[in-house]
């Protein structure tokens, strides 16, 4: 009579939890970087966004080189803090923190701190043009190698940009499909529940063992 | 009222730990055979509830279930709660392995608790009914203590207590509520068909 009351209970929280109104509280912490910005975006384990959390990016040395806030898409916007691992740490109140790292690489193949911005594209073009301009004035061949190579890293420049603008939305699947791995799935919990019947069953033989002794 | 990782200073860790361990210890040497069973259910129970969650404006809470836990277990709250807790933390990534000793302390100590507040009542001769009302109060407390320790433990990690411990109540008190009905509903069913189940017979 009991059992089955309890196999009852047991059974209705299972459809509490496979009626997906059963989420959890944790939260995830999702980074990629998109030119010369790095987005990260906070979930909750549900796959709600966590909004408001602070965010700070530290470097391996464990300086803080930046902090921030999640809007209310649970994302933060930054700029990369340099080439190397980047450590991103979030804290959204009530004890939840989550940590991810990140590799950046400056954008631009010159190794210099340059980032591929907009402002730094029209940069290049005016350079390109000014080159171009100087070439018909001054000495023709060195000048026309000048703006050729200034042509060269413009093109480069806006192929990365281009691209980056291109892969955003593949990115963000990314992340979307990473957050979504990441939830908790039905098998964990039946997983948990074996683990619990498991340790009983343990329990109950060494008790019988010992009677038995 | 999982924290995670990285969130705390050694110290308090490794306090939590040091009660954690004594809890266990009792708690262990109060676990008899029969004691198992309902061990394992509160446990899964306990393990399941965090995933019932209850929305609460933008934000929502899930249940905890500690007070009805102390309500049939007493001191066996302990290994219950560290089990299941144990389990959230490798399965579903809750909390974290070195915050465990602090979590389960800070969840399991209200149980405790609340199981003596309802062994203290027996004494004055209540019917079903004001057990169940006893229960159910019970089953509030625990909650809100518990959100109380953990206001109490972050501020140890540098938050402001007020603020914190404002958050955490706003987030639990529905939860209280509804954990209140859930324990009332629990004992006054428990009394009728299998009153030895509960933490005073």
């Amino acid at each position: 009579m009991n059992n089955r009351i309890f196999l009852l209970a047991i059974l209705a929280l299972f459809f509490l939890v496979n009626a997906r109104t059963a989420h959890a509280h944790r939260v995830n912490l999702f980074a990629w970087q998109e030119g010369d910005a790095v987005n990260a975006q906070a979930y909750w384990a549900n796959g709600k966004k966590a909004s408001g959390a602070s965010l700070q990016v530290l470097d391996q040395a464990g300086a803080v080189l930046f902090r921030g806030r999640t809007d209310s898409a649970g994302m933060c916007i930054f700029k990369v803090p340099g080439p190397g691992k980047f450590r991103i740490v979030l804290n959204a109140g009530m004890g939840h923190r989550a940590e991810t790292e990140i590799e950046c690489t400056l954008p631009g193949s010159e190794g210099k701190r340059d980032f591929t911005s907009p402002a730094a594209l029209s940069d290049h073009a005016a350079g390109a043009v000014s080159a171009g301009h100087v070439s018909a004035f001054g000495d023709a061949n060195s000048h026309e190698t000048r703006s050729c190579q200034a042509v060269m890293c413009g093109s480069m420049k806006e192929m990365e940009f281009m691209l980056d603008g291109k892969l955003a939305p593949v990115m963000a699947q990314l992340a979307a499909i990473r957050e979504r791995q990441s939830r908790i799935r039905p098998r964990d919990v039946i997983g948990g529940l074996g683990y619990i019947i498991g340790l009983a069953g343990l329990a109950l033989w060494a008790s019988a063992r010992r009677n038995s002794e | 009222m999982h924290i995670s990782e990285g969130v705390l200073s050694a110290p308090v860790l490794s306090l939590g730990w040091a009660g954690t361990m004594a809890g266990l210890t009792l708690g262990l040497r109060k676990m008899n055979a029969e004691k198992i069973p309902e061990t394992a259910l509160m446990t899964a129970a306990f393990f399941v509830a965090s995933l019932v969650h209850v929305p609460i404006g933008p934000s929502s809470s899930h249940l905890v279930l500690n007070g009805l836990m102390g309500l049939i277990l007493g001191w066996v709250a302990f290994p219950a709660v560290f089990t299941a807790l144990a389990l959230q933390a490798v399965l579903f990534q809750f909390g974290g392995l070195t915050t465990l000793g602090v979590n389960t302390f800070n969840m399991a100590i209200p149980a405790v608790a609340a199981g003596f507040f309802l062994r203290w009542c027996v004494k004055f001769q209540l019917g079903p009914r004001g057990y169940a009302v006893i229960a159910g109060i019970a089953g509030s407390f625990a909650v809100l203590a518990s959100a109380f320790m953990v206001a109490v433990t972050l501020s140890l990690a540098g938050e402001s207590f007020v603020s914190v411990a404002r958050l955490i109540f706003m987030a639990h008190i529905p939860i209280a509520v509804i954990e209140g009905i859930i324990s009332g509903a629990v004992v006054s069913f428990l009394l009728r068909v299998k009153p030895g189940m509960l933490i005073f017979q």
